[in-house]
Formats: structure tokens, sequence, C-alpha cells
């Protein structure tokens, strides 16, 4: 069984379904699936019960991230801090920024598309 | 925070085509946060439908009639720096990028909603002096496929 005890109520979203499921089969009644929301890109990621691997954090904003983009693991981009707290523009936390929003997904993809700031 | 709420109805969605946007009013640092989408469907048969929340990589320039806003309690702005538009008003369609929620579910009588732990929320963030990135605050509910009728809301936070 997955360790759900990592995630406190606090951190976990949910997709509810009514009378479906999420592979788009019909079935009566309320279903419900855990989710959370990757710190840096905001992709929401489904949690397996039947999990056994630990989950991806950043220890710089405390977020489970993602482990599709590259981008998300090679350094800490708060986008909700960004948005939310104005963080002055410079900041390192900007680096990948662009590269994020325009949907990249790899470093060698950002820096192909020149999307990393400083480089 | 300012919340609104956007409501839809009747939209019917085709194959991949984006059905409705969100975006930032101005190309600086600003941004919203979506913490609930709901999308529900009228079909008469089993029809799955896959739609999905991307953030868009080209946002439109201008789009036409905007959806009006639902002010969510007293004190949330009667005129958002958000704005919302579907796909019969595009003056020009947005491209979606990479997915962020995939919403499948079956319209017949199927709703699927997605609720955001608080903390944990969409976010929509525009350009900014200073990065290489286009306009960017804007984020597209999308159909992948599966052909319906749909209705449903998106509950936002301005920032």
């Amino acid at each position: 069984m997955a360790n759900l005890s990592w995630f406190t109520d606090k951190q976990f979203g949910e997709y509810i379904t009514y009378g479906c499921d999420l592979q788009g089969n019909a079935s009566p009644g309320e279903h419900r699936y855990p989710c959370y929301t990757c710190g840096h890109c905001s992709r929401v990621v489904l949690l397996r019960l039947d999990r056994t691997r630990d989950r991806l954090k950043c220890y710089t904003c405390n977020n489970y991230i993602c482990e599709k983009n590259e981008l998300c693991r090679s350094g800490c981009t708060p986008l909700r801090d960004i948005a939310r707290d104005h963080i002055e523009l410079g900041d390192e936390r900007y680096r990948m920024l662009p590269a994020i929003l325009a949907g990249a997904t790899s470093m060698d993809e950002a820096r192909r598309r020149n999307l990393i700031l400083g480089e | 925070m300012s919340r609104v709420g956007y409501a839809y109805s009747s939209i019917a969605v085709t194959g991949s085509e984006i059905v409705l946007g969100v975006r930032t009013t101005a190309a600086v640092l600003t941004g919203f946060n979506i913490y609930e989408v709901l999308v529900s469907g009228q079909a008469g048969t089993s029809t799955p439908v896959r739609l999905d929340v991307s953030r868009a990589t080209t946002a439109t320039a201008m789009y036409g009639v905007v959806v009006p806003p639902g002010m969510l309690n007293a004190v949330s702005d009667a005129a958002p720096a958000s704005l919302v538009s579907n796909k019969a008003a595009w003056t020009t369609t947005p491209t979606a990028g990479t997915s962020l929620i995939n919403l499948p579910f079956n319209a017949f009588g199927g709703i699927i909603r997605w609720v955001a732990a608080p903390g944990s929320e969409l976010v929509a963030i525009g350009s900014a002096a200073g990065t290489t990135g286009t306009t960017q605050g804007m984020i597209v509910l999308t159909s992948r496929a599966g052909s319906a009728t749909v209705d449903g809301h998106l509950l936002v936070e301005e920032l």
C-alpha cells in the first residue's frame, strides 16, 4: 500500500465524479479520487493507492512536484508564491518560469527555445 | 482575495478544440488561481468525453463577448481582472499547451468536479518584464475526444 501519511488532508485535492468513473464508464453514485497539484508547474497528479515509491518533494518550497516535467525537478519555481507574493524580479526562482509557462518539459527543449533566464 | 465564479451552459464540444478560456487582462506579473472545475453532460445516451484544462501557450490578443462573473461573496470584485470567453466568441483562437488536469467523464448524466486543496490551486500568471515568455496568463478548457453538450463552472481567485 502507498504511504498516504506523507500527505496531510490540506495537501489533497480531489476528483469527484458522479454517474461515471474516471475511465468514462457509466457507474452509478459518487466516486472520489485523491490528487495533488505540482507546486512548480500546476499539473494535477492523481494518487495511486497501490504506489509504493516516494513522491517527489521540493525541499526549497516544501511542495510536492510532478515527475513528468524535468524542469520541475531542475530547480525551484514556486508558481503560486511568484504570483501571490510578487517575488523580486531577478530572483533565482524566476529562472525557469518562462519555460514552464510556455509548456516546455525538458531542459534541452527549454534551452533550444531560449526560455531559461540567464542562459 | 476576490473570488468569482464563471458558469457556462450548453456548450457543444466536438473532437479536439478549445471551448473556454480564462486569462489575465494584461501581460504583467498578475495572475489568478483556479480552485474548482466542474463539467456535467447533457447526453441522452452513453457518451464518453475527455476534456482537459491546459495552460495556453499563445494567448489570444483579444476576444469577443466575455462570460460575466458571479461574485462569490460580498467583497468579491464585480469587475475582476480575469476575463472568460468561450469558443463562440473567439476572435483569435488560443493554443493549448501541456495538460494540467484531465477531465474524462461520461456525458450521459455524468459530472466531474476537481477541487484543489488549499494552496494547491492552478496558477495562471502573466509574463513580466524580465522574463522571455510572451503573455501566458491564460488557462483553457479543451476538449480532446468525444462529442457532447456540456455545462459547468470554474471558480477563480484573483491574485
